[in-house]
Parts: C-alpha cells; structure tokens; sequence
C-alpha cells in the first residue's frame, strides 16, 4: 500500500511541477495588469519547439553518427521552449499593450493559434503513419533522478518518492516560483511591475515605464510558461511527443490558469498548490488504495474537485476582500495615458 | 490632448509619432479596417501555404480548395448540397453562441463559459434522449425537455453572475471553471452511458430532432438565425437591451439613473447561458444524435465554439447581424483547411488552427486603427493651430 501511495505522490508531484511552470509564467504576466488567456497555447509552442530543437539535434547527431554532447542536450531544448514562448508572448504584448487590443480575446486567440502550430509543427516530424515520435536521449536525461538513497525503512521510501525522484526540470520549477516571490516582493524592479499592474496611471506619473513592465513581465512570464509545456513532453511523458500531447498541454494550460486563482497570485502558495492539484489530478487512479471501488463515471467526476476547489477559492476571496488575495487591481485592462 | 504640447516645448524632445484616440468609429471606417486586415491575414496565410507546400501549391489553387471544401465544387449541384448545408450549420451553430454571448459582452461581462453552458443543455437533452425515450414520443413532452436544457443552460450561466452582482467575482476566471465542471461531468455521464462498448451508440431515433424540409440541418440553421435576429433587436430596440449598454458602459451612471445593475447583470446572464443552453440542446438532439467526450475529436456537443464564438462576438463589435460573415470567415479557414489537408498531408493537423490565428492577429491588431490616430511630430502642430478636431 505504502508504494502504490508513493507512487500517486510521485506522479502527482510531477504534474504539479508542470503546472506550476504555466502558473509561475502566468503570475508574473498578471502581475503586469496582462491577463495573458493565451498560457495553454504558449505551454504547448514551448513544448513544441522545445522538443523540435532537441529531436532534431538528437537526430542529425544520429545521421552524423556522432555522440550528442550531454550539455547540449539539456540546453537546446530548454532555450528552444523559452525562446519560441517568449516570442509568442512577445505577440500577445504587442496586440494588448502597443495596439491595445482586448486582452480576452488576443489571449483566446492565442490558444487557438498556439495549439494550432505546436500539432502543426510537429507533425512535420511525426514520421508518416507513424502516432508519436520519441527524443530518448533527451527523455532519459531529463528523467535522471538524483543518485541518492535513504534505505528501505518506510520514512526512508518516503523522503525519496518525495522530493528525491523527479528529474531536474522538478527543482527548477520550485526554485523559479521561490525566485519569483522574491522577485516580487523584495526587489524594486518587482514592486514597480507591481505598481504597473494595480493602477498603471499611478506608475506612470511615478516615472516607471509601463509599456517596458509589461513587455518584460509578458515576455518572461510566457517563457517561463512555456518550460511548463517542455517539461511536460520530455519529464511526465518520457521524452514522447505526438499530436494528442498537445491537447494534454492545453488541458494542463487551463489548469494552470486556475492555479493562479487558487495561489491568489502569491508564487509561494504554488508550491504546495501545485502539489494538491497534482494529486488530486491523480487520484481517480490511485484511489482503489484507500478501500474505494471507483469505476471510470465516477473517475471523471473526481477530475471536476480541482475546478471546483479553485471557484470556492475564488468566491472565498471576493468575499472576503482581503487585500493580500485580490487580483492585480488593473488586470485586463489596457492602459492609454490618455484615457481619464 | 492640447495641454501635452506645450510640456514638450520645454526642452523636451518631442516623440515622433502619439496616438490620439478617436472619439467615434464610423461604419465605414470599421468595414475599410476589418477589409484590409483581411487583406494583410489573406498574404500572410498564403505565404504559409506557400511555405508548407514547398512550392507544389499555387495560391489560386489553394484558394479554389479552400472554396470547394466550404461551399462545395462550383457546378457541381450534389456536392455544392453537402457542403453548403454542412457549412451553413456549423456556422450557424457558431453564430447562435456568439448571439449568446453578445448581450453579456455588452454588459462588459466576460463570459468566456458558453462551452459549459452549451454543454449543460446538451447534457439535459441527451439525458431525455437516453432515458425517457417512451415519453419523448409526446410532443408537449419534447418540448418541454428542451425547454428544461435551456434552463439548465441559463442556470450555468446564472452561477458565476450572482457571485459577480453581490461579491464582485471575477467573472472571467470563473465561468472558464464552470466550463471544466461541466465537461468532466459530461464524461461522466459518457462513461457510465457507454458502459463496457468502446464508444456511445447514437440516442434511440425516435428522439432525434424532427426533420423539416429535405434537409435535416433546416430546423437548426432556421432557429439559430432567428435567434440571431432576435437579439439584434433586443440588443437595440428594447428597454432591457439599452439598460444593458449602460451597465456596460459605466455602473455608476447606470445606478445614478435608477438602473438596478444586479438585476440586469443576473437577467442578461440568465439570456446568455440559456441561448448557449439551447444550442446544446439542439445540436444534441438535431445533429450529433449523442454526447461526446469532452477531449474527444468526433461528434463534440462544442467543438470548441464556446471558445471560437467569442472572438466572433468580439469582433463584430457585438452587433449580432455582423457576426454571420465573420462565423463564415472561421468556418471557411476550417472547412478550407480540411480540404486542403485531403491533398497535402502537412495540412492534416494544426494547419486550420494556425490559419485562424493569423487571420484573428490581423484583425484584432487592425482594430487599433479603428480607435486610435497616429499623428507625426510636425502634422500635430499644424492640426494644434488648427484648433480642436
């Protein structure tokens, strides 16, 4: 029992780490006043791209017979996934912010278009009656845990199953919402992106640049969100891609938008959010442990606890009014110093 | 406006363009935009199809595919049949939810839920449809399950709109949750529906939709444009589609001239999501004949219209008569990609997705012009001596 509950843990975790990507990404985007709709999208083009640049590379290192450099591995799909996301991004501040476009519909608009490319882009190459293609390489180092062992008494199985079986993108996920609450909080350039998103005309009449915020907060933020989407290919799914992967990162976007609602937009709270949420996620298979005879309608009804925590978060929140777990004051709004 | 020029003139060097924003949009003006913006999404699109076809597709015919995969070879009665009635449904079917969400986007309430909501009422329906086949046979009794799907739609909707009037909750993320709740309960009752067969069999026949004309997509078609028809003058020529406007446009006026806001956010919302309600219902019980998983690719109760209409919606500026020639736009890039796709694999998947993208990013980067000015450095002094505009 003791394993098959490690086991849901393991899993769970790793999903969170995945979401936790697009939430981070996505607080940091909020945190700009741009309500950036667009996140499952951009987690499915930094997914793409990601694994694009990494299986081409793996592969002419076949053709030319030559050994794929270790580091290289890591790193071309890593600045792969951020880049292409970033840019996408770039897009979605270029409409909302330069051209002042809504930003529910830009970011509507940019899921369809980023799910669209990222099944696009890779079926270029999905070999021809072939489903999924595989960078193995890529997959077993980004799947290499930490050497570490703590013996086979139970607390022993379960520090490892917890925080010591994940490969790296895991840690890096956890260290990105830590460094991004303080990157918030204690620095200057995060309470002027602060200042930026709750009252955008206060900042600009303090002589912070609205326009950069928003361009940086955006751009960042939608690469960060796009590791969500590479860590989801070559972590959780093994280094697998095929085109129903992409609708399993967009899946995962949304849920990722929720978890920004139910972190009432602090980055620390993700850290366990994340988890709860992975868990939760995994449940429906897990749940035979615990002495529960789950068949696959009830299973789906399991699935809805997430969506169905996040809107009590929310209506909590709005009820409550508090001042810590309100939105960014001037979230979708576009600025015009014009404007009254 | 006036009162920045004269800042610039203390040493300050002067930008080289500054937007002004326009006071009123004429609509001609918008029609000119939208058409150039079309314009600009039809050279970027070629480009692609140019690049994705690595030079065996010329531009006229892709464009003659796309045109036969929507409205069928030109001549050809027979397949001109099919695909304009298949073309003319599911545009239809977009236009209805984008009619639904129209008053709720003038009220500037972002209900971004009609894939739940539509959802909602298709799932009613189809529980009719699966268990009381016997009575469906009655008329009264027809008509009296759609009706309970439109309600079950307007209550999905109704959810997020009384937290938003008495708590202020942000109404966009909350109705994209209820959207995902009523999926999964929708495959919840898929699952339990199909049992142990791979896949739901169709509802019994007897409960399907009846079929008016030759042509089953008729009815649909018919109802979802009257409908459309009837919200533009709701929207424009009744009391309720005024107050509408005014809580859209501003709260306070709207509660200084006696407006109760919560009672119109709440009635609009109960509108919204019972169009959405109705499409379900219909598309249910006219054209899908069951219900779907709700990540499946077949035979989707939404097929991703909750999503797509808003856009629509948006871009028609909310008037709902507007929005039939942009619901055809979509349905043409979709349709036409599917066609191309039959001759260049590289079509197959994801191309009609990229192609709405680019042809929406034009658009909504157009609208910019609609509502802002650039003016240069030297023309804004002369239009300074000129006086106001």
């Amino acid at each position: 029992m003791l394993d098959t509950v490690l086991q849901w843990v393991m899993r769970g975790l790793l999903f969170g780490s995945v979401i936790m990507f697009g939430a981070s990404g996505e607080i940091l985007t909020q945190k700009s006043g741009n309500m950036n709709l667009g996140t499952p999208g951009i987690m499915c083009i930094g997914g793409a791209f990601g694994f694009g640049g990494v299986y081409l590379y793996e592969y002419s290192m076949k053709q030319a017979g030559t050994d794929p450099n270790t580091f290289l591995l890591i790193l071309i799909p890593l600045v792969c996934a951020f880049a292409a996301a970033a840019l996408a991004g770039l897009l979605f501040c270029f409409l909302t912010t330069t051209l002042r476009a809504n930003q529910n519909v830009t970011g509507l608009a940019m899921t369809i278009f980023g799910t669209g490319l990222s099944k696009f882009f890779c079926s270029f190459i999905i070999p021809e009656g072939e489903v999924s293609v595989k960078a193995n390489r890529a997959g077993e180092l980004f799947n290499q845990q930490i050497p570490i062992s703590f013996g086979d008494s139970a607390f022993g199985k379960i520090v490892k199953a917890t925080f010591f079986s994940y490969g790296f993108m895991f840690y890096i996920a956890i260290i990105a919402a830590i460094g991004l609450a303080f990157f918030l909080k204690k620095t200057r350039k995060g309470m002027n992106l602060r200042a930026v998103g709750e009252s955008p005309a206060t900042a600009d009449a303090a002589g912070i640049s609205v326009t950069r915020n928003k361009y940086f907060a955006t751009m960042i933020g939608a690469g960060i969100s796009g590791l969500g989407g590479l860590c989801f290919v070559l972590d959780y799914s093994y280094g697998s891609w095929s085109t129903a992967a992409a609708s399993g990162i967009e899946a995962l976007g949304w849920l990722a938008v929720a978890l920004v609602i139910f972190a009432t937009w602090n980055p620390l709270n993700l850290l366990w959010g994340s988890a709860l949420f992975g868990l939760l996620y995994w449940l429906y298979c897990y749940v035979s442990v615990f002495g529960f005879s789950f068949n696959s309608s009830t299973s789906a009804l399991l699935e809805t606890v997430p969506y169905i925590v996040t809107i009590v978060v929310l209506i909590v929140t709005s009820i409550r009014k508090s001042r810590e777990s309100q939105p960014p004051e001037s979230l979708g709004l576009s600025y015009f110093r014009e404007d009254r | 406006m006036m009162d920045n020029t004269k800042s610039t003139t203390g040493g300050v060097r002067e930008p080289l363009f500054h937007l002004v924003r326009k006071n009123a949009v004429s609509r001609w003006n918008s029609v000119y935009v939208t058409l150039i913006s079309l314009a600009v999404a039809l050279v970027i699109c070629m480009g692609y199809v140019l690049a994705v076809g690595k030079g065996e597709i010329g531009i006229g015919d892709a464009l003659k595919q796309m045109w036969q995969g929507t409205f069928g070879i030109i001549g050809n009665t027979k397949s001109m049949e099919i695909k304009v009635w298949d073309t003319a449904l599911y545009a239809a079917k977009l236009l209805c939810v984008a009619v639904a969400l129209a008053p709720a986007f003038k009220m500037h309430f972002w209900n971004i839920g009609a894939e739940g909501q539509i959802i909602a009422g298709g799932l009613v329906m189809g529980m009719f449809m699966h268990d009381h086949v016997e009575q469906m046979q009655n008329p009264a009794f027809y008509i009296l399950a759609i009706l309970l799907a439109v309600l079950a739609g307007a209550v999905w909707g109704l959810i997020p709109a009384i937290f938003k009037a008495v708590w202020g909750a942000n109404e966009t993320l909350f109705t994209l949750m209820m959207n995902y709740i009523a999926m999964k309960v929708m495959d919840s009752y898929y699952n339990e529906w199909k049992g142990g067969s791979a896949s739901l069999a169709p509802f019994d026949k007897s409960t399907w939709l009846p079929v008016i004309g030759e042509h089953e997509e008729l009815l649909n078609v018919a109802i979802f444009l009257i409908l459309a028809v009837l919200m533009f003058f709701y929207l424009s020529k009744t009391k309720h589609g005024y107050e509408i406007a005014v809580v859209g446009d501003s709260p306070n006026t709207a509660r200084y001239a006696g407006i109760s806001v919560k009672k119109v956010i709440l009635r609009t919302m109960m509108i919204s999501g019972a169009v959405c309600g109705l499409c379900g219902a219909l598309t249910v019980a006219g054209q899908t004949h069951s219900i779907a998983l709700s990540g499946g690719a077949i035979h989707t109760v939404t097929g991703g219209y909750g999503f797509t209409a808003i856009i629509v919606a948006w871009l028609a500026g909310f008037n709902t008569l507007v929005m039939i020639p942009f619901a055809l736009l979509i349905l043409f890039l979709q349709k036409g990609t599917g066609q191309l796709a039959n001759r260049y694999s590289a079509f197959a998947t994801g191309a009609d997705n990229v192609m709405i993208g680019i042809v929406l990013f034009c658009i909504i980067g157009g609208y910019f012009f609609l509502n802002y000015r650039i003016v240069f450095r030297k023309r804004r002094h002369a239009e300074s001596k000129g006086g106001n505009e």
